[in-house]
């Protein structure tokens, strides 16, 4: 295989320097072939459904197909803009979303950065298996046990806070609408951080050892070499993520609020995501499903665009 | 070398384009099946008697399968015609053995949007997936179907009447329907709601059934309650969890009004009354803040702990308490009246069924599939599969009543899913009519079975004719259930709102707010709706008005 790249990346070489694409594609045909799969994939499930969003802006009926359905125009985005509960159920899927932002997208950094700087390898590698392991739990489950963990009756948090006399009485927490943002965010920090530092772990292991060696000749402590060393030369990992974070503002995690939600918190439980599978998925209602998940993307795609433009101006990191 | 290096890598490549393309051309049949299921809507019925063999047989036993869907997640059956006796009498009888699946009504969608379903499908008859699946033609009219195969196929002239759509045909076979035309004397239909109270406590602290009639009186036995502070079990008894619809019902919110136009109860005094008494017995810390958080199984669990002392759902079995604390009794007591001393009701387990069974109209196997629902739908089968076969699970005593079998008791006592595996108790009710099962219940001997008989009698006195109210709910995919689904999901946060309003001021303004919210969601056309549902199935019902109170 090593000589098979190796003389096609000669060929890579030659094949320009003669005449034209067709000689280059020709001497490439092996390596090209293998991208055919991708991008038929990428036709095939990516590309191709999307005139399925067409349905948008007909009223779908199941028998008559997408083509022959009758044209609705704008009314179903109409319909979810001036709902009533427009305002409030934007405000709950940004609200949690900007938290999640702010808290729980920078601790898988920091886990990341303090997990290298173990220097037990067994002990290292056990703390990042544990701490991967609720990402493998399903949100039913897990929603489950943060409930059971928070309930007013039995819970161990309750009980514990009670036996150390901070509170007087259990708390049910779950029927307090202000803590909702925080449990939600802080359950979803405590599910994802193992998973979301193996990237950051990655990326660090890229950085190359010279430049520590070299900080520590300089008199530079641990904590100076963590800052000016391997944050720097992870940065571009992080603007990465930063901007995918950026442009899914809109996506809530739909199991763990649908798990946690009840009457009293649906004020500030309800995100669009809910919402909406409630009054359109669950109802038979595509059209109106479709519509709201499309103006959900170009919002997205519009995010995503700025976000990259934006790095791209203030720290040379951009995507494309 | 190398050269054969390249085609293997470009075979590869080929290989891998190939599975893809495989993927998508059982993706394009599914989608040409669509359209095949679009075209043969209209001819439905030609191809189900194309496809009937003349030469089958009136009793023809030869063996065959057939796929049915239920959307119920939570069903599993395996077929298992050896060990499992009532899949064995069926396969005996029939020659059918079913091949069971099951899942959401999404997964449902799914399968109708593929235009391939299965032999049998039963749908809730409630989900937006019923109404679709009667217009696609992917159906028969099991009228036809009747009229073809099986003229002596007796379905209760109610339930088709009930389930008739506009065409003039119906599709499907209704579990659970009363169907009063059968009904015999002493038979009736019962409710799920009532007021319960643990009746060791009451006779502990000195509380009479008759205290709850009364708001006064209620709110004084469950202060008793509390300041007892009653332990069971470890835990201090919570005084109450009560429904806020049960209570509106007992103040007697009406459904319609003098001039038979449709009322949402919703809305009523009595219902705000409901509300603003509830919330009293919240601020007084008679009903908890989670009264409102639990769900139905979390209560239950509660229930069977013994940490409740007085509730409004029957469903939350108190049986696995009763086992444990022979004492532990729950009774009927009440039921409270309102202000107004209007008489009280509850809302009857709905008179039009469950689930509907339909039949594809492309089956292989119309005449056998009639045949095998006319003889799941008999009363005899109706108790076969409720208590399993007869002769192995049950037979009849002198008077006529159900009696378990030793083995059956003994097998259930030991561990009940074992019983289920081996006799199938419970286990296909897709075809259940529940008035033979009701008639011939087995005579009560515990004290918890007695109570729970008399409970059930005692209510089934305040029951009324809901039939005309349970053709309300718009079907599944159009504006109507889109704003139904809103309006629904809105009264649940104004619901706990209103209990656990910090003052009475606030539980009227909350109500008031209600409706303004409601009117920005598009309420009026919600109503008009449901108003010309409730107005048409009062005419084909032949009533002038519906509501008990209204009726001379």
């Amino acid at each position: 295989m090593e000589r098979t790249l190796e003389t096609s990346r000669l060929a890579v070489a030659s094949g320009t320097k003669a005449s034209g694409r067709r000689s280059r594609w020709k001497s490439q045909f092996a390596l090209q072939s293998m991208v055919w799969p991708g991008l038929l994939f990428l036709l095939v499930f990516s590309y191709f459904p999307m005139y399925g969003i067409l349905i948008a802006f007909k009223k779908y009926d199941l028998f008559l197909g997408i083509m022959d359905s009758p044209w609705a125009g704008l009314t179903y985005f109409r319909e979810f803009v001036t709902d009533p509960n427009f305002l409030n159920v934007l405000r709950n899927t940004l609200a949690m979303n900007l938290l999640a932002l702010l808290l729980s997208f920078p601790a898988p950094i920091l886990f990341a950065l303090l997990l290298n700087e173990l220097t037990a390898g067994r002990f290292k590698r056990f703390v990042q298996t544990v701490s991967y392991v609720p990402h493998f739990v399903s949100w039913v489950i897990f929603g489950g046990l943060i409930l059971t963990v928070l309930s007013p009756t039995n819970g161990v948090l309750n009980l514990l806070l009670v036996k150390l006399h901070f509170i007087n009485e259990p708390i049910n927490f779950m029927a307090k609408p202000e803590l909702f943002w925080f449990i939600m965010v802080g359950a979803e920090m405590l599910k994802g951080i193992g998973w979301g530092a193996i990237i950051y772990i990655a990326a660090i292991a890229g950085v190359d050892p010279e430049l520590h060696e070299a900080a520590k000749i300089d008199g530079a402590g641990r904590f100076q070499r963590m800052w000016y060393v391997t944050v720097p030369s992870i940065m571009g990992t992080i603007v990465i993520m930063l901007i995918f974070a950026v442009s899914s503002i809109l996506n809530t995690g739909f199991e763990q609020i649908m798990v946690m939600q009840n009457p009293l918190n649906l004020d500030v439980s309800e995100t669009i995501d809910t919402y909406v599978y409630k009054v359109g998925l669950q109802q038979m209602r595509y059209s109106y499903s479709t519509a709201v998940g499309l103006a959900k993307s170009v919002v997205a795609l519009i995010l995503l665009f700025g976000a990259n433009y934006l790095s791209r101006k203030l720290s040379d990191n951009s995507l494309f | 070398m190398q050269r054969s290096k390249t085609w293997i890598g470009a075979a590869t490549a080929v290989v891998l384009l190939g599975g893809l393309l495989a993927g998508c051309s059982s993706g394009n049949k599914n989608g040409n099946n669509a359209q095949a299921s679009q075209s043969a809507a209209p001819t439905a019925s030609a191809s189900a008697s194309a496809s009937a063999s003349p030469t089958a047989s009136a009793d023809d036993k030869s063996p065959i399968k057939i796929s049915w869907f239920v959307d119920q997640d939570y069903y599993k059956k395996n077929w298992d015609p050896v060990n499992n006796l009532l899949d064995k009498m069926i396969t005996d009888d029939t020659g059918i053995s079913i091949d069971f699946s099951s899942g959401t009504p999404e997964k449902l969608s799914a399968l109708i949007a593929s235009g391939d379903i299965p032999d049998v499908v039963t749908v809730d008859k409630g989900n937006p997936q019923r109404g679709v699946l009667e217009k696609s033609g992917l159906v028969s009219p099991l009228d036809e179907l009747i009229q073809k195969y099986d003229p002596s196929f007796d379905v209760p002239k109610s339930m088709q009447d009930w389930f008739r759509n506009a065409d003039g045909h119906f599709y499907g076979y209704a579990s659970f329907f009363w169907a009063k035309e059968k009904f015999k004397e002493g038979d009736s239909i019962r409710s799920n709601q009532g007021l319960y109270a643990r009746k060791d406590i009451m006779d502990q602290l000195g509380i009479k059934p008759e205290d709850f009639n009364t708001k006064e009186g209620m709110v004084a036995a469950l202060r008793k309650v509390k300041d007892a502070k009653v332990q069971y079990n470890g835990f201090t008894v919570t005084p109450a969890y009560f429904e806020s619809w049960v209570i509106g019902g007992f103040f007697g919110a009406p459904r319609e009004d003098a001039s038979g136009n449709l009322v949402d109860r919703e809305r009523t005094p009595e219902m705000l009354e409901a509300y603003k008494f509830l919330n009293q017995l919240y601020k007084e810390g008679l009903m908890p803040e989670d009264s409102q958080t639990l769900d139905q199984d979390q209560l239950k669990e509660k229930v069977a702990n013994g940490s409740v002392f007085a509730i409004t759902n029957k469903n939350l079995d108190w049986s696995a308490l009763y086992q444990k604390d022979p004492k532990a009794l729950f009774v009927h007591v009440g039921p409270v009246v309102g202000d107004a001393g209007n008489k009280p009701y509850v809302d009857p387990v709905n008179a039009s069924g469950w689930t509907l069974t339909m039949v594809n109209a492309k089956t292989k196997y119309p005449d056998r599939i009639i045949k095998l629902l006319d003889y799941l739908s008999t009363d005899e089968m109706s108790l076969n599969v409720n208590y399993g076969p007869k002769g192995a699970a049950w037979d009849f005593d002198e008077n006529g009543k159900v009696k378990l079998s030793d083995e059956f008791n003994a097998l259930n006592a030991e561990d009940p899913n074992k019983a289920k595996n081996k006799y199938g108790n419970g286990t296909l009710q897709w075809l259940i009519n529940w008035t033979p099962i009701q008639r011939t219940a087995p005579v009560p001997v515990t004290a918890d079975a007695i109570a729970k008989d008399e409970n059930a009698l005692f209510f089934a006195k305040l029951t009324y004719d809901m039939l005309p109210f349970e053709s309300i709910t718009p079907l599944g995919g159009t504006d109507e259930g889109g704003i139904n689904a809103k309006v629904e999901e809105n009264r649940k946060k104004w619901r706990a709102k209103m209990i656990l309003a910090k003052s009475e001021a606030d539980v009227e303004k909350y109500f008031n707010d209600e409706v303004d919210t409601e009117a920005k969601l598009g309420y009026q056309k919600l109503y008009d709706y449901q108003n010309k549902q409730f107005q048409d199935a009062k005419k084909a019902l032949g009533l002038q008005f519906a509501w008990p109170a209204n009726q001379k």
